[in-house]
């Protein structure tokens, strides 16, 4: 399932192929509706109800690029949607509608000195689809449209996932084992949009549920890696979920943290926290909204993160499941 | 011209791994694809001939090499350290996918990438070096070397995209292309009254090694050289390039044999075949003509090359229609000057 969620695109405001898939994994088991922002809001039912309110998050949309000029000659230009490092974007394929098209630059024989030393910015950047002139390139795509990288979903080393997207359909993920399971309790669940363009789909969403605990399931940058150290490396792939006290959108609960810290603790299931203050969520707008809400995020460690190539250990989703299905029993008290 | 497709002869070609010095894998494609034309033998530096007929002797010479990185290292934590092996763009390396080509197999990776938070300003316009990054094999210290040896080889993802029109993107058209151009030549030319030798050399990208050692000793008369050149694309000067699905690139050079330049120029008129002139300054074109012309006490030696966009990179591309108007000019070229000689 997370092998089909991740080879299937959809950026920010783009992400009606992911929802479709969604609900019809998840509309035999809650009840649900989509939103004004095309976010799905599910509930399902458990045996009790609960005192508390409460709701998992995940979101469903991906870092991409947007088409905004065809050339005279047929290439097209491009913006980055959600945060993209232009640096790995150079020299890959990517998919716009049924076509595909490459990201190229000057041969390297041509560049001059200074240029071989000096990344491209997105403004320097072209997608060549084989057009031949402008006319040709617009009967294939339009301003507005929509592109992807071009990836593979695979297994390789030790146990590791490379995808593009497990931001956050890794989340998605277990959002639908969730609901597909049977609860003990009434739950809700959201599947945002928007996310990568600034927590946009959750805040309304959060707005329509009003929960007294949500709970935020992402993917989150691992430095575990060649020449970083320490601190540095924020949190390692292999060390079970990483549980966040605080990064640059939200502070988080601290009753909370501390709860699902013990209750991995109890269970013998590894997990971990960051060792910096980094990164951002949908808990950020989540929290302030309404009335507002306790609010907790349990991440996937990943590697090279909004590129085509993020890397995830299975271990660590495992265990990452394993860690839900125990909070489950003790989140609504 | 023949019943081979062009681009299934393309896709082929390309899949195959040929880092300098480690051709074995492609070596084994083209014994399969040549048996058919001649006789195929492979020298001590692995260049691969396919030699047929007798009498006035042509060397068809592509080179079959690709540039690539080496295994120089492996890390206390299990990355991979690699340096280059011929010219690599450092600016598309970060969280690249490459394979790394072990005694075992393909083993894949990917480069790593700069996490955010340790980025300075402007340090998201900087392009880092083979110290900087490492590549991720998803294995420990100890799983890694028994994985990965030091000198293994390196590529880029493989990769084949079929873009509009003839255009087709893949890792190493250069110069597997020219390697097409001269199979499909040589399917027209099986019953030329010559001596043809089709040589597809290693190691030019380490500087026309191959091919200086393949053009020994063959009582050659007249070499002509395919390799790619530069293609135009928006972010190049015209000026420097030529365009792609314009034909042929006909070079022109000091270093060139100008009575060879002229016939290619005026056979190509004749036969109407698409065509571009390639005029080169200094003395040297960069390709393995420069080592042919001069070897032992010289050989009449011409270059044709197919224009190619983001050379170097694993997304190059060629026009499927450049590669067969190369293969005609070879062929009718071949033809002509047998008959004259022949005369």
């Amino acid at each position: 399932m997370l092998k089909e969620l991740c080879l299937l695109n959809g950026a920010s405001g783009d992400e009606s192929a992911v929802r479709e898939y969604i609900i019809d994994k998840i509309k035999d088991y809650c009840e649900y509706e989509v939103d004004a922002l095309g976010s799905i809001i599910a509930f399902k039912k458990g045996r009790k109800t609960p005192s508390k309110k409460v709701c998992f998050n995940a979101h469903m949309d991906e870092v991409g690029f947007i088409i905004t000029n065809i050339t005279d000659e047929g290439y097209l230009r491009f913006a980055p949607v959600g945060g993209i490092d232009s640096r790995v974007c150079l020299d890959r394929v990517v998919k716009i509608n049924d076509i595909k098209g490459v990201i190229g630059d000057k041969a390297y024989h041509l560049l001059e000195e200074d240029e071989r030393k000096k990344a491209p910015s997105f403004d320097k950047l072209l997608i060549d689809i084989g057009a031949q002139s402008k006319e040709e390139a617009e009967k294939y795509v339009s301003l507005g449209d929509f592109a992807y990288f071009e990836s593979e979903y695979y297994e390789f080393g030790d146990g590791f996932i490379k995808a593009k997207a497990l931001d956050d359909r890794i989340g998605c993920c277990l959002l639908i084992k969730l609901i597909q399971s049977n609860l003990e309790y009434d739950t809700y669940f959201c599947f945002n949009t928007q996310e990568e363009v600034g927590l946009r789909g959750a805040k309304c969403t959060a707005f329509q549920v009003q929960s007294d605990v949500s709970v935020i399931l992402e993917s989150t940058t691992a430095s575990d890696l060649d020449g970083v150290s320490g601190a540095d490396k924020v949190c390692c792939a292999g060390s079970g979920a990483v549980i966040s006290y605080m990064d640059k959108r939200t502070v988080y609960d601290r009753e909370l943290y501390k709860h699902i810290m013990s209750v991995a603790k109890e269970n013998g299931i590894p997990c971990q926290t960051k060792t910096a203050v980094a990164g951002g969520n949908d808990a950020g707008s989540i929290q302030t909204s309404g009335k507002g809400c306790k609010v907790c995020a349990i991440s996937l460690p990943t590697r090279y993160i909004h590129s085509a190539s993020s890397v995830v250990k299975k271990q660590d989703i495992e265990n990452t499941e394993k860690l839900i299905f125990k909070l489950l029993e003790t989140i609504y008290d | 011209m023949t019943d081979i497709n062009t681009k299934e002869l393309l896709k082929k070609l390309t899949s195959a791994v040929a880092v300098g010095g480690a051709e074995g894998e492609v070596i084994e494609v083209l014994k399969d694809v040549l048996e058919k034309y001649g006789e195929v033998s492979v020298d001590e530096m692995n260049n691969i001939y396919c030699t047929f007929g007798s009498g006035y002797h042509f060397l068809l010479d592509a080179h079959l090499d690709e540039i690539g990185m080496i295994v120089t290292s492996i890390t206390d934590d299990g990355f991979i350290k690699v340096n280059k092996c011929g010219g690599i763009d450092n600016r598309m390396l970060l969280a690249s996918e490459v394979s790394i080509w072990t005694a075992g197999g393909e083993v894949k990776g990917i480069f790593t990438n700069i996490p955010p938070h340790l980025q300075k300003a402007d340090d998201d316009k900087k392009v880092p070096s083979f110290d900087d990054i490492s590549i991720d094999i998803g294995m420990n210290k100890e799983q890694a070397e028994k994985a990965v040896a030091l000198g293994d080889r390196v590529t880029f993802k493989r990769n084949f995209t079929e873009l509009l029109g003839n255009q087709i993107s893949a890792s190493v058209l250069d110069d597997r292309s020219g390697v097409a151009a001269i199979i499909l030549a040589l399917e027209e030319l099986q019953n030329v009254p010559a001596k043809v030798t089709a040589m597809f050399s290693t190691q030019e990208e380490l500087g026309g090694r191959g091919a200086k050692v393949g053009s020994y000793g063959k009582a050659v008369d007249e070499a002509i050289a395919v390799d790619v050149s530069f293609g135009y694309s928006p972010l190049c000067k015209k000026t420097d390039c030529k365009e792609l699905g314009k034909g042929a690139m006909i070079g022109v050079s000091a270093v060139l044999d100008r009575v060879m330049t002229n016939s290619l120029i005026e056979t190509a008129k004749e036969k109407n075949i698409p065509h571009q002139i390639e005029a080169m300054g200094s003395g040297s074109t960069g390709t393995n003509a420069d080592d042919i012309s001069v070897n032992q006490s010289g050989i009449r030696t011409a270059l044709i090359s197919i224009p190619e966009k983001y050379m170097h990179s694993p997304i190059e591309v060629v026009d499927t229609s450049d590669v067969e108007s190369v293969a005609r000019l070879i062929a009718e070229y071949v033809k002509k000057r047998a008959g004259e000689v022949n005369a």
